[in-house]
């Protein structure tokens, strides 16, 4: 039988991928509280290229009153929101990996 | 005594990074009344709305593992997510009323004005009619 991972691809890549994106969102929040928003550093560039494309799409969906480090958030939580509805679709369908042993 | 030269970046509530417009050029003044009761309304739905229930039913997708698993806590976590993806989707709609607004404005700046404001409180108070249906048999029941 195939390994776990490579059977429920279509459950761990896209997981992981909205995981990754959710945590890093996280730590460029908490890191903007401490280093300005144009520091040169490469972890930092890093963290808001990663990024970047999920705030641009949750900015043109968020009215602008918002303030601008709130996006960071916000966009934190659609992710954890479109985890959650993957996680739904996929127990509805009875697709959810197993645990076995 | 020598003063230091080099000049503070300024830093409070009109912050501007990544060349946002300020906060008071961000809405009308006038928008921020509607603020307080969006807020209510969304705090509204999160204490009383049916999906309330669905997210705590699903805790185990979404509840950090490294907090404790009291059930109050879970509750209150879920109530709280219910409160404010109300805002969020509710504030789909006053964002396109924005994108309408700028392209009539001449320098193209997105805005929350009063109707955006208007658009979101509508939105969310929407979203809230499920609840209402709760509060009615929590009532009916006392």
């Amino acid at each position: 039988m195939d390994h776990p991972l490579i059977a429920y691809w279509y459950f761990h890549l896209p997981n992981f991928v909205l995981a990754a994106l959710f945590w890093t969102l996280l730590g460029r929040f908490v890191l903007a509280l401490f280093v300005p928003e144009n520091w040169d550093n490469y972890i930092w560039r890093a963290f808001v290229r990663l990024t970047e494309p999920v705030v641009r799409i949750v900015r043109a969906i968020t009215p602008a009153i918002v303030p601008p480090r709130m996006l960071l958030l916000l966009a934190a939580l659609w992710l954890l929101v479109l985890r959650l509805g993957l996680f739904m679709v996929l127990a509805a369908g009875d697709l959810l990996p197993r645990l076995e042993g | 005594m020598t003063q230091d030269a080099t000049p503070t970046p300024p830093r409070g509530p009109n912050d501007t990074p990544r060349g946002d417009a300020p906060a008071d050029e961000r809405a009308d003044a006038v928008a921020y009344q509607l603020l307080v009761p969006l807020l209510l309304i969304a705090l509204l739905n999160g204490m009383h709305s049916p999906f309330t229930a669905l997210l705590v039913k699903f805790a185990g997708g979404w509840y950090p593992p490294f907090l404790p698993a009291e059930p109050a806590l879970v509750l209150y976590l879920a109530q709280l997510m219910v409160s404010t993806l109300t805002l969020m989707l509710a504030g789909i709609p006053a964002a396109v009323v924005e994108h309408v607004a700028a392209r009539a404005q001449a320098d193209g700046r997105r805005r929350t004005t009063f109707a955006s404001m208007g658009a979101w409180l509508l939105g969310t108070a929407l979203l809230t009619l499920p609840a209402l249906g709760v509060m009615r048999q929590l009532l009916q029941a006392q």
